[in-house]
């Protein structure tokens, strides 16, 4: 078989990198290499960075409804291309086949929701602010932005922030994940097809120096990111330097409290998604499992027996519910916390380190994995593993959970399971993180709200996609007049 | 093999569609006497197809790990194939097989937890139901 060698898409061609370093991409579940990445080199960067420079003026100017006609025409070659795209995104990333179904149409919906730029990115005007002067804000684009995604949601997470950039008149540089980079060459093929003007999308693969290249070019005007908090604190610190606009999304650490009036019954589906749903690898996840009071031990007996039930294997075959972790190395980091978990302590009630997927014996799995008798003090309780590990707190009472909450040091998301309205009520109100469920275990804003946490879950002002977003890509510039 | 999560049921009833449409497709390159009548039974089966598409990249937004209890894809085997020359018999083999994607349908919907999905399904189904009623018609006395 042949490895491709990934293009970068640069001023609407596709060019060969001339970098001397290529990285390896693997398909998780099993283990075979399936592409090779190059890492690009500071001056292809910054080719592609000057392109979308030269190419903003015209973008700028083109009215908004026609930039957005390139949006539906996107939205429906992703339709036609779906379950393509979707196919893609397993074998390089490893989550199921319908987690990848439910990654594309997140990532259509927000290309859905940015087509209404002509009323979100409407000013506002007063007049008479004073006599016979009038006020008018008007929303206008900025240059050249930049998207540096993740490699747990390849397909979704660029365009969390790119069709409103490109709708609201600004140009992009893409660097997509070194570790998942075939899914946004799909995409990027497509936006190819589309015809978007020359210079106006550009795709960059690389690893760390496009990254420092993206932070230290002052033609780009802004930076999303999302990741790990250390990496997103790092970015956040140069942007500030170097005057960029920044939102950096960083890691979570995200507990769910589950009531002792809680309907387990209809509830139980959506906790093991939040726990298990792409093994662990959201920011999303839950990764804390508080039991108050007395639902405690038919929360543990059903959890249990519902884990134990998952089938893990491979996420191109229908019906696999869990698929396996992202790379070897992260496995191996996972691995490592379990080791921990019950060196400092905590019982192991389900101990997925051992598992076996019959034909897959090189890929990247580890089954689910639960541990019981987990204190806060323990580095599992305060550390984000990101893999199918769960830790069980239980606790006394709704204080002590929401307490519990907002000891920890990230803010991203936090769920509740209560029949209870007015115990829902304290505990949305009083916890600390942004992102609330209550009855749902994964507390994903869709497109048109904005998505990102607190503490050390943001590092930025503006979330991802929802109306704000278009103030992170626009400046206000008020104008006040008077005529004589 | 079970058919134990959204994606699995969809798929499966597309995997369905699919091969009994190439099978018609097969039937009508034939240029048989009834091509009008199976022209029409064509069209309906494409919108079938492209609604379980459809539902397929729309509403599975979410994966939930709840499985699907009960449907296994051994309890319909297919009733038509893609043949190496069409068999003599095909309009009865057409109504074997609109019955069968009918009766799986029919079986998955109350399995569903997705009401959107269900009802969708369900109406295809009642939709078959018709188009075996249709199908039935076309079938030569004798074979009936």
């Amino acid at each position: 078989m042949t490895i491709p060698v990934l293009k970068n898409y640069i001023n609407g061609c596709w060019e060969e990198s001339t970098a001397a370093e290529f990285g390896d991409v693997w398909c998780p579940a099993t283990g075979g290499k399936i592409a090779c990445v190059p890492y690009s080199t500071k001056d292809e960067l910054n080719r592609a960075v000057a392109a979308a420079q030269e190419a903003f003026w015209e973008w700028r100017t083109t009215p908004p409804l026609a930039r957005a006609r390139y949006l539906f025409r996107l939205k429906e070659r992703f339709e036609e291309s779906f379950e393509e795209i979707a196919r893609i995104l397993v074998l390089e990333q490893g989550k199921t086949i319908d987690e990848s179904r439910g990654e594309i149409r997140r990532m259509i919906e927000t290309v859905e929701h940015a087509t209404g730029v002509t009323t979100m990115m409407a000013g506002y005007c007063l007049e008479d602010v004073a006599k016979d002067v009038d006020t008018i804000a008007v929303r206008q684009p900025i240059g050249v932005f930049a998207c540096i995604p993740p490699y747990n949601f390849p397909a979704m997470v660029p365009w969390w922030f790119m069709p409103y950039a490109l709708v609201a008149g600004n140009t992009y540089v893409v660097k997509p994940s070194e570790q998942v980079p075939m899914t946004q060459t799909r995409i990027f093929q497509i936006i190819d097809d589309v015809g978007f003007p020359e210079g106006v999308v550009n795709m960059v693969h690389g690893s760390r120096e496009v990254v420092n290249s993206l932070l230290y070019n002052p033609q780009i005007k802004g930076i999303s990111f999302v990741g790990q908090t250390g990496t997103a604190r790092y970015i956040y610190q140069v942007c500030g330097e170097t005057g960029k606009r920044v939102q950096a999304l960083g890691g979570a650490k995200n507990s769910l409290v589950v009531m002792p009036d809680a309907d387990l019954a209809r509830g139980l589906p959506s906790i093991m998604t939040s726990f298990f749903g792409c093994a662990g690898q959201r920011c999303l996840s839950g990764s804390i499992l508080v039991a108050v009071g007395e639902a405690y031990e038919p929360l543990k007996e059903k959890f249990v027996a519902a884990a134990k039930s998952l089938r893990v294997g491979n996420g191109l075959e229908e019906g696999v519910a869990m698929g396996p972790v992202a790379s070897r190395a992260h496995k191996e980091k996972i691995l490592g916390y379990i080791g921990q978990g019950l060196a400092e302590g905590a019982k192991l009630l389900l101990d997925g380190r051992a598992i076996k997927v019959p034909g897959h014996e090189g890929g990247f799995f580890i089954g689910p994995t639960i541990f019981d008798d987990v204190t806060l003090d323990m580095t599992i309780a305060r550390e984000e593993i990101f893999g199918p590990v769960v830790g069980i707190i239980r606790v006394n009472d709704l204080d002590e959970a929401i307490d519990l909450i907002n000891q920890s040091s990230y803010g991203n998301a936090a769920c509740i399971y209560t029949q209870s309205g007015r115990a829902a009520r304290e505990f949305q109100y009083r916890v600390a993180p942004s992102m609330i469920g209550v009855n749902i275990g994964i507390a994903a804003p869709m497109a048109f709200f904005p998505f990102g946490g607190t503490r050390n879950s943001l590092f930025g002002d503006l979330k991802g996609h929802g109306r704000e977003i278009f103030q992170f890509f626009t400046d206000t510039k008020v104008v006040i007049s008077r005529w004589f | 093999m079970k058919l134990g999560t959204i994606g699995a049921v969809l798929s499966f009833a597309l995997e369905r569609e699919k091969s009994t449409i190439a099978f018609l497709d097969d039937v009508l390159q034939r240029k048989p006497s009834q091509t009008e009548e199976l022209t029409a039974v064509r069209i309906i089966k494409a919108k079938h197809l492209r609604a379980i598409e459809q539902l397929r990249r729309e509403s599975v937004t979410e994966m939930i790990l709840e499985p699907i209890e009960g449907l296994d894809s051994d309890d319909f085997p297919p009733a038509v194939r893609q043949p190496a020359g069409v068999a003599s018999d095909y309009q009865r083999l057409l109504v074997a097989a609109e019955k069968d994607v009918a009766r799986y349908l029919t079986d998955a919907v109350p399995k569903v937890t997705q009401k959107d999905i269900a009802r969708m399904l369900k109406k295809i189904a009642q939709e078959k139901e018709e188009l075996v009623k249709s199908l039935q018609g076309l079938v030569p006395p004798a074979q009936s």
